[in-house]
């Protein structure tokens, strides 16, 4: 067959309705094999239009599955196009080029071996899978493997190029409208003449709803132009942003609403919301009633008057509402011999006399007993009144059976759905204040009566949102009543009963291959209420998500416990209303990074950087060792940018450190610097730094990389709402780039650059804080000692940062001065015994446990957490960090668990654990810092160290391990 | 001190270009060398700014114009001011004269980068990165706001409206290269096909 044959077999000639732009071919492929499609075309309109009538496979008994709704809501035309599994065929344009495939089915989608598996479908029952693989339990891995392969839709393929998703987009209104139909127009104006902004969410590439495709004619004219009409209105109102191809997902608190457009997740807040999400039509269940061929009528109408395809040419429509017997004169004018099923006794006459002008025969009373066919639908048997049955041959069999309201969004914000026995059908109730539900949603499906419940809608809307006055209110009031009165008048477009006597392969769920037997089976085993039905039998839970067999559920449900529906009731609705992908949730990545002045230099010189937080730092520049050599026996350079940094002024600041350290602070001398502990109110260890008497009344103080945030926070809520001491706080961590000098050559290399500090043990001894320039840089120097050796720690402009470090380090040259990163920075701490907050301590740890009661001056006054720890220290501490090293040399993991014998199933008690280790390489073993029990915690006691499976001899040891006199660091 | 070399927090990790986008659509500029940005803190911040100005903006997110001077009310006991560098050190000493010891006066500069988001397109480029609601009557033209922008802080001042929408961006230094590369992809989807 060649691809203009199979572009030609279905199409009609061109129409007014048609969306198609017949000057524009295309080629596509589908299973490998050339097709032509024209421009506006979907994958399933150009498919249908080429005669092709299986989609799919289904889920579980893999029967042939053809085009169903053609409006995204069934599960039957899923395909793959490209990389992208899981497409819904019906709702996406086909592409020049795109290779589109069928999913589900092995070796071909024309001979699945799996369909066999329907032969044996009285031994597969809902749940069979839960009853039958558990035995032997060995088996399970064995099951598991071909249980996989077998379940799931569709598969990612791994070496698919990663798809690019659209960034996430906010957008606001005052009125939200979901829903471009004929209500979602008329709530758009009329929200938009009272002066809100109005946001129109339409699913479909186009304004109009099933105006567009249902035929007819409004008020003298064709129902697709007046469709146009209206939506060139919307369009020219100023105050409407219409956005298309747009689906509203979900209702959440706050006004907030989700939306998808293609790849891209809108995030939509609106005062107030118009939903016009419109309503599902819902097929019968009958034998065979997922045969190709066989699909409902607003599915058969689209691609008529949409696309210009002709599904069948021998129809039987099967109505329960005047849309049917529209769509039976609409296939009679196109060419198709119809035969009308209705269900109704006594249906419109005007549409009933056109109907047999054309010679259509028309069985009033009737329904469907079920389908026959092989490969497609090849007859329907109808149930006649008086329970006569009757076989039609045909080949296109049209449901317009009802409809089940799209009422998902309105649910996700609260709404309980009522069961309406005059309508067959679920109304609304309970909306949210602020939202508002209009047209076929209400179970209204009459054109003027929807209209006029959009106008309505839509300034009760902006009245909720602030706009309009009296007029509206006057208006509101008239329409309220006209509403209710023509509510009360409304017939109803579904039937009650929508259920033939069970039979094989009846199915209720096209998603999952549930039957009426599955169903009843069920509720026979116990799980007998919506909710437990649908997770046992996984009723709902498929891509159609309950659209598509809710309903009939329900009614199955009511009809086996003997309820009414209402009784009954619907199960939960959750967001979103449709699946949609990770990668449009997820968005384009936005992961924040953050680089210090001084990034550049760090990687033209070979850092190997590492995340600290959203920070890049060089964790080391090729050998960490070495780096920690050069700082012991010469001089090194290492970017400590990241610290926190807070600039504290006024009169009371002294007062204010009394509060947050756990030391004393009044008595920091101007050009002093001073260690500090800040614990929280509970006692546990915050965060540590340094802060340096600038002048009278002005400080700096300095925080850990990690904590940095939460000390400026913590700070000023203090600050603001506990204390109002005259003192401010700002953050200035981003305003300086920071830098430590250390080692025995810090003060030649910095005099060097410094020509106007004067650098001398007495005139800037250890603890001392300095104003001075450094290469020309404005510049705050403190001299302190994190690595143990003879340091300056250098604050500049952030802008100057590279200059300053670019001229140390060519001062430093002739006396070896190397960069050093963080690890050379860790094992340098180490051997000073320092702890790092976070790392040795834990939420858990107070400064007594922590070997840090040096730093704790409970006989103050007062400060944030005293009277934690004084009730910890009263009643004794269980556990201390200290120094250890290994006997033998092995390395240990920081985390790796110090255990003594004892009951369990290894044999082995937790005690401890370690924080902090490390190879020395100026002590030339490994040391560290480890949680022991207090009664273990003294120099001289060993312990065990469980460490990849092998057993490790500690000792304890007195830190800290390196110049305990602090010789080195203080000159 | 003029003299050192200034290096501009948008030029970490990238070729140094300091615009891109095109002004039809929307456009990103560096303003970071040539704008410098004061920060007064104190109870007396606004009065400082009146004082100093003959008059200051009073709420919240409120900004006014006096000359090539930008002032921006960012809270009841905070201000921002955004000034030629050019002038900085002349209107910083005149802050700082009026601020005494009252009020805290930085100059912050060196901790932000300052970026022009200007052109037709700049709100709908924002929209991706923020939740803020950038049209009429939300953020009038003059207002600030601090915010998050692609999931880091920001300060946010629309200066411009209708075809010369412009909004100045000043984030935190460190992430400037990050916040330059996230606009600029936000950017992409306005300038494809130009």
């Amino acid at each position: 067959m060649s691809a203009e044959t199979r572009r030609a077999t279905r199409r009609l000639a061109g129409s007014p309705s048609q969306v198609i732009d017949r000057s524009r071919p295309l080629t596509f492929t589908w299973q490998g094999r050339p097709y032509t499609a024209y421009e506006g075309d979907t994958i399933a309109s150009a498919l249908a239009a080429a005669g092709v009538e299986t989609f799919s496979r289904s889920f579980k008994y893999h029967r042939r599955r053809g085009l169903l709704c053609v409006s995204g809501d069934c599960p039957n035309c899923l395909v793959r196009a490209g990389d992208e599994p899981n497409v819904r065929a019906c709702r996406t344009r086909v592409e020049a080029g795109m290779d589109v495939r069928a999913q589900n089915a092995w070796p071909s989608l024309d001979t699945d071996v799996m369909s066999l598996t329907q032969l044996a479908s009285r031994f597969l029952p809902p749940g069979f899978y839960y009853k039958t693989f558990t035995r032997p339990r060995a088996l399970w891995p064995f099951y598991e493997g071909v249980l996989r392969r077998a379940a799931g839709l569709g598969a990612v393929d791994p070496d698919a190029a990663p798809a690019r998703f659209d960034h996430k987009v906010y957008e606001h209104a005052d009125v939200l409208v979901a829903g471009g139909g004929p209500a979602g127009m008329r709530a758009a104006l009329a929200a938009a003449g009272a002066g809100a902004r109005v946001l129109l969410l339409e699913e479909q590439d186009a304004l109009g709803g099933h105006l567009r495709y249902s035929g007819g004619d409004v008020n003298g004219q064709p129902a697709h132009e007046a469709a146009r009409a209206l939506a060139a209105e919307v369009r020219a109102h100023p105050n409407v942003t219409v956005m298309l191809d747009t689906l509203v997902i979900g209702a959440y608190d706050h006004g907030w609403f989700g939306a998808v457009q293609g790849k891209r997740l809108l995030k939509v807040r609106a005062t107030a919301a118009v939903v016009a999400a419109g309503a599902h039509e819902q097929p019968l269940v009958f034998a065979n009633n997922d045969l190709p061929g066989i699909m409902l009528a607003s599915g058969v109408a689209r691609l008529l008057h949409l696309w210009g395809v002709l599904p069948g040419r021998r129809a039987v429509v099967v109505s329960a509402n005047p849309r049917g017997l529209q769509l039976a004169r609409d296939l009679l004018q196109a060419g198709c011999a119809v035969t009308v099923a209705e269900m109704r006794a006594t249906p419109e006459a005007a549409l009933v006399e056109a109907l047999r002008a054309g010679r259509v025969e028309l069985l009033t009373g009737a329904t469907v007993l079920q389908a026959s066919g092989s490969k497609r639908v090849e007859s329907v048997t109808l149930t006649l009144p008086g329970g006569e049955t009757r076989v039609i041959p045909c080949d296109l069999l049209v449901l317009a059976t009802g409809y089940l309201p799209a009422n998902g969004l309105l649910n996700h914000a609260g709404a309980k759905p009522v069961w309406n026995a005059a309508l067959n059908e679920f109304v609304p109730a309970g909306l949210r204040a602020g939202m508002f539900a209009a047209g076929e949603i209400n179970g209204t499906h009459a054109l003027a009566p929807i209209e006029r419940e959009g106008t309505l809608a839509g300034l009760q809307a902006a009245r909720f949102a602030g706009y309009g006055g009296d007029a509206t209110e006057n208006e509101i009031a008239r329409l309220s009543a006209e509403v209710a009165a023509a509510q009360a008048q409304r017939a109803p477009w579904t039937p009650a009963q929508t259920l033939a006597p069970e039979q094989k392969k009846d199915f209720v769920c096209f998603c999952e291959d549930v039957t009426q037997a599955d169903v009843r089976m069920t509720i026979e085993e116990g799980y007998d209420s919506m909710e437990l039905l649908k997770r046992y039998s996984t009723i709902s839970m498929g891509p159609c998500q309950g659209k598509m067999c809710n309903m009939a559920a329900m009614r199955l449900c009511a009809h086996h416990n003997r309820l009414s529906i209402g009784e009954t009731g619907t199960t939960t609705a959750r967001p979103p209303t449709r699946p949609v992908s990770l990668g449009v949730l997820g968005g384009r990545l936005l992961e924040p990074v953050r680089y210090t002045p001084l990034h550049d230099w760090h990687r033209a010189h070979g850092a190997i950087l590492m995340n600290a937080g959203q920070w890049q730092r060089p964790e080391h520049y090729g050998d960490p060792l070495a780096e920690v050599r050069a700082v012991r026996a010469a001089v090194g350079l290492i970017d400590v940018s990241t610290l926190g940094k807070l600039l504290l002024e006024g009169s009371q600041v002294p007062d204010l450190l009394e509060r947050i350290y756990t030391n004393r602070w009044r008595r920091l001398a101007r050009g002093r610097v001073r260690y500090g502990l800040m614990v929280n109110e509970e006692g546990v260890v915050m965060d540590d730094g340094v802060t340096a008497r600038l002048d009278d009344d002005r400080y700096y103080l300095t925080a850990t990389t990690g904590g940095a945030g939460a000390v400026y926070e913590w700070i000023e809520w203090w600050l603001q709402s506990g204390w109002q001491l005259d003192a401010r706080v700002v953050d200035v961590t981003e305003l300086y780039a920071a830098m430590n000098l250390a080692g025995p050559y810090a003060r030649e290399v910095l005099a060097a650059v410094a020509s106007d500090l004067d650098l001398r043990d007495e005139t800037f001894p250890y603890l001392g804080v300095r104003r001075g320039t450094v290469a020309g840089a404005p510049a705050t120097l403190m001299r302190i000692g994190f690595t143990g050796e003879l340091s300056y720690e250098i604050h500049v402009p952030a802008g100057y940062g590279l200059h300053v470090w670019q001229a140390l380090m060519d001062a430093g040259a002739q006396y070896g001065i190397r960069p050093f990163g963080v690890e050379a920075q860790r094992i340098l701490r180490l051997e000073k015994g320092h702890i790092i907050v976070g790392q040795d301590t834990d939420g858990l740890t107070n400064p007594f446990e922590a070997g840090m009661a040096w730093v704790v001056k409970t006989d103050k006054l007062d400060f944030l957490g005293r009277r934690a720890l004084l009730m910890s220290d009263e009643q004794g501490h269980s556990k201390r960090l200290v120094g250890f090293t290994i006997t033998g040399g092995a390395l240990p993991e920081e985390g790796n668990q110090i255990v003594r014998p004892g009951a369990g199933p290894t044999g082995l008690e937790i005690i401890g654990r370690i924080t902090s280790v490390r190879y020395s390489p100026t002590l030339d073993r490994v040391i560290g810092l480890c949680w022991l029990p207090v009664e273990m915690a003294m120099p001289g006691r060993t312990f065990t160290v469980r460490a990849r499976g092998e057993l490790l001899s500690g000792e304890v040891v007195a830190t800290p391990f390196y110049d305990p006199e602090e010789v080195r660091l203080r000159g | 001190m003029a003299a050192l070399p200034f290096v501009s927090p948008f030029s970490t990790g990238s070729d140094g270009a300091a615009s891109t986008g095109v002004a039809s659509a929307v456009r990103l500029d560096d303003l970071t060398a040539g704008l410098a940005l004061l920060h007064l803190q104190g109870r007396g911040a606004l009065d400082v700014l009146a004082e100093v100005f003959g008059d200051s903006p009073r709420t919240p997110g409120a900004v006014s114009e006096r000359g090539a001077v930008l002032l921006a009310a960012l809270r009841p006991d905070i201000a921002a001011v955004f000034v030629p560098a050019a002038e900085s050190e002349a209107v910083a000493a005149r802050l700082a004269a009026a601020a005494a010891s009252r009020v805290t006066l930085l100059d912050v500069s060196h901790g932000r980068g300052i970026i022009a988001l200007s052109g037709p397109h700049a709100a709908a480029v924002l929209s991706r990165l923020c939740g803020l609601d950038f049209r009429e009557p939300a953020l009038p033209n003059q207002h600030a706001a601090q915010t998050s922008l692609a999931k880091v802080r920001a300060l946010i001042v629309r200066a411009g409206e209708g075809a010369a929408a412009r909004y100045l961006l000043a984030v935190n230094r460190s992430h400037g290269a990050y916040v330059w590369a996230a606009l600029a992809g936000a950017m992409e989807e306005f300038l494809e096909g130009r």
